[in-house]
């Protein structure tokens, strides 16, 4: 019953895909999917329902999944899927309804087998850095090499706002243009 | 109790064997022929054991119409080769032909068949004496489908098939390390030397925390006063070295920029007359030299005209004096005396050719 609930004690991965799926051709993870029920106890009622309306349904929409069925006296029925990486899960359906049924074996339809997991990333690629990485003399200027330390250009602080003087001065440039062009 | 045997799936109730086989077909989105796909997965162990079985319960001429994989194992592993190579020709245009049959040996190896075959479900399927099957059964298994499916339908059905499964496991992996070069300055050296290009000329670029525990420097390697490659290293020695590399790589087009192999709908043109090998590969003239932004500014820097070249001749030895400046690592390996590899050849290394300690092997010493 591993699918019901998530606590922090599962594990942790990134997003993979076995065997490189979907990069050529998609392949569907589920290899196997038993349906095991009791033919006449209560619990199985709604499998058992499933098992008349939906399942040739399904197993004709997915021919690449082997279904078997598994009539047990006195136990209470299941789901059981196997992958194709090995990994196996069992879903109880005891009490559940044959609407309920479709939507976990439509659940354990669409799962690789890979354990669930808390995605640390939601993305992968396998270029993540096209220019390469950043390195601390990435935009340093290679002229540092031949400085003579101290270097007064470097070592000037960085001018950010006009000053007072140079202000004036482009005002006085405006003031010319404006008058210039007025008496011309 | 004893050791019980782990049952095979087999064993189980359920199962059946001709909904496996069909829905293995399926499930890949082929159209098998049943007779051929279960000769394929009949091993040549189970026919074996199946004669044995027979005769101990007294059955005195076993009539077995089995037959194994074997033929179906050999043909398979061709097309695989085959298409394997010819494919990455085609991807990888400037890619050395020895580069391309490392990467087929890689992809035709017995770990990456199993892989490939396990991962499609030919575990519970495979016929043979042991079980779990044995890595060698699987792939010689997997190669047995591939030769089947030749079989079932046409050579470009199959094609798409090596495609898909056997190609696209070198996505994600580092080409240049699955085909790793012996002596990079050597073979730049050879193929610059060749193109009628200038000898390659390794400069160091910026150098932080020369002396220390965690000095890095940064090589650049140039010819003719253009830029090739660069590359990080806890000393000089490995600097140079991946910038040889990175050079190579550059050369190749197997960098981190290039693009990634075609999967798409579109078929790969195959190509089938051979790449250059290293010893032919010439670099074009007509295609513009990789050019590093800043060293325009730097060629325009007269005095002095570049940054201080590598001082490496005999008695002079920056990163080599200071013992108390390396790592563990580093400073068991220079105690041992180990000196795993050798510059030979090169402009700068015309003077003392000598077993450099400094120049060791280790992409894991590398500061990238």
């Amino acid at each position: 019953m591993t699918s019901h609930t998530w606590n922090l004690f599962w594990g942790s991965s990134f997003v993979r895909t076995p065997l490189r799926n979907g990069v050529g051709r998609y392949v569907q993870q589920l290899q196997r999917v038993t349906f095991k029920f009791c033919k006449t106890h209560g619990g199985s009622q709604g499998m058992r329902e499933f098992i008349e309306k939906d399942l040739v349904d399904f197993a004709k929409v997915n021919p690449g999944v082997v279904v078997y069925l598994k009539p047990r006296r006195h136990r209470s029925p299941c789901l059981k899927a196997e992958y194709l990486n090995g990994e196996e899960e069992y879903i109880s359906a005891h009490n559940l309804s044959s609407s309920d049924i479709k939507k976990w074996v439509e659940y354990l339809r669409m799962r690789s087998g890979n354990p669930v997991e808390r995605l640390r990333k939601y993305q992968h690629t396998d270029h993540p850095s096209i220019q390469g990485p950043w390195t601390p003399w990435t935009h340093r200027d290679p002229e540092i090499n031949v400085t003579e330390f101290p270097s007064e250009k470097l070592s000037a602080a960085h001018v950010t706002e006009k000053t007072a003087t140079e202000q004036v001065i482009e005002l006085f440039e405006k003031q010319k243009i404006a008058s210039g062009s007025n008496t011309s | 109790m004893g050791i019980t045997h782990q049952l095979k799936r087999s064993e189980y109730i359920e199962w059946n064997y001709d909904a496996e086989v069909y829905a293995f077909g399926k499930r890949l989105g082929e159209q098998f022929d049943n007779n051929i796909l279960r000769e394929a997965l009949t091993d040549s162990s189970y026919i074996s054991q199946e004669r044995v079985r027979q005769q101990e319960l007294g059955v005195p001429e076993p009539a077995l119409t089995m037959t194994s994989n074997n033929e179906l194992a050999t043909a398979g592993s061709h097309i695989i080769a085959d298409y394997s190579i010819k494919y990455l020709r085609s991807a990888l245009p400037l890619f050395p032909e020895e580069g391309i049959r490392s990467l087929v040996d890689y992809l035709t190896s017995s770990e990456v068949m199993a892989e490939v075959g396990l991962g499609i479900g030919l575990k519970d399927l495979i016929l043979c004496k042991e079980y779990p099957p044995t890595p060698e059964t699987v792939g010689k298994c997997f190669q047995a489908v591939v030769g089947a499916l030749n079989a079932s339908t046409s050579l470009s059905q199959c094609q798409l098939f090596v495609r898909d499964f056997v190609v696209t496991q070198l996505v994600g992996k580092d080409l240049n390390e699955i085909w790793e070069i012996e002596n990079p300055m050597e073979a730049m050296q050879d193929i610059l030397g060749r193109s009628g290009r200038g000898e390659p000329e390794p400069r160091l670029i910026f150098e932080s925390g020369k002396n220390t525990l965690e000095a890095v420097y940064h090589v650049g390697i140039y010819s003719d006063k253009e830029f090739i490659g660069s590359g990080y290293g806890e000393t000089i020695g490995t600097a140079v070295d991946q910038a040889a590399r990175d050079a190579l790589r550059r050369f190749f087009q197997t960098t981190a920029a290039s693009p990634p192999l075609p999967f798409g709908k579109e078929n790969v043109k195959l190509k089938a007359e051979p790449n250059l090998s290293v010893e032919d590969c010439l670099i074009p003239s007509e295609k513009p030299p990789v050019r590093c932004p800043w060293s325009q500014q730097h060629l325009a820097l007269e005095v002095p005209p570049g940054p201080p070249r590598l001082q490496l001749q005999a008695g002079i030895a920056a990163e080599k004096a200071p013992f108390a400046g390396f790592c563990l690592q580093t400073r068991e390996r220079k105690q041992s005396g180990r000196a795993s590899r050798v510059f030979c050849l090169g402009a700068l290394w015309e003077r003392a050719r000598r077993a450099m300690s400094c120049c060791a092997r280790g992409g894991e010493s590398c500061v990238v």
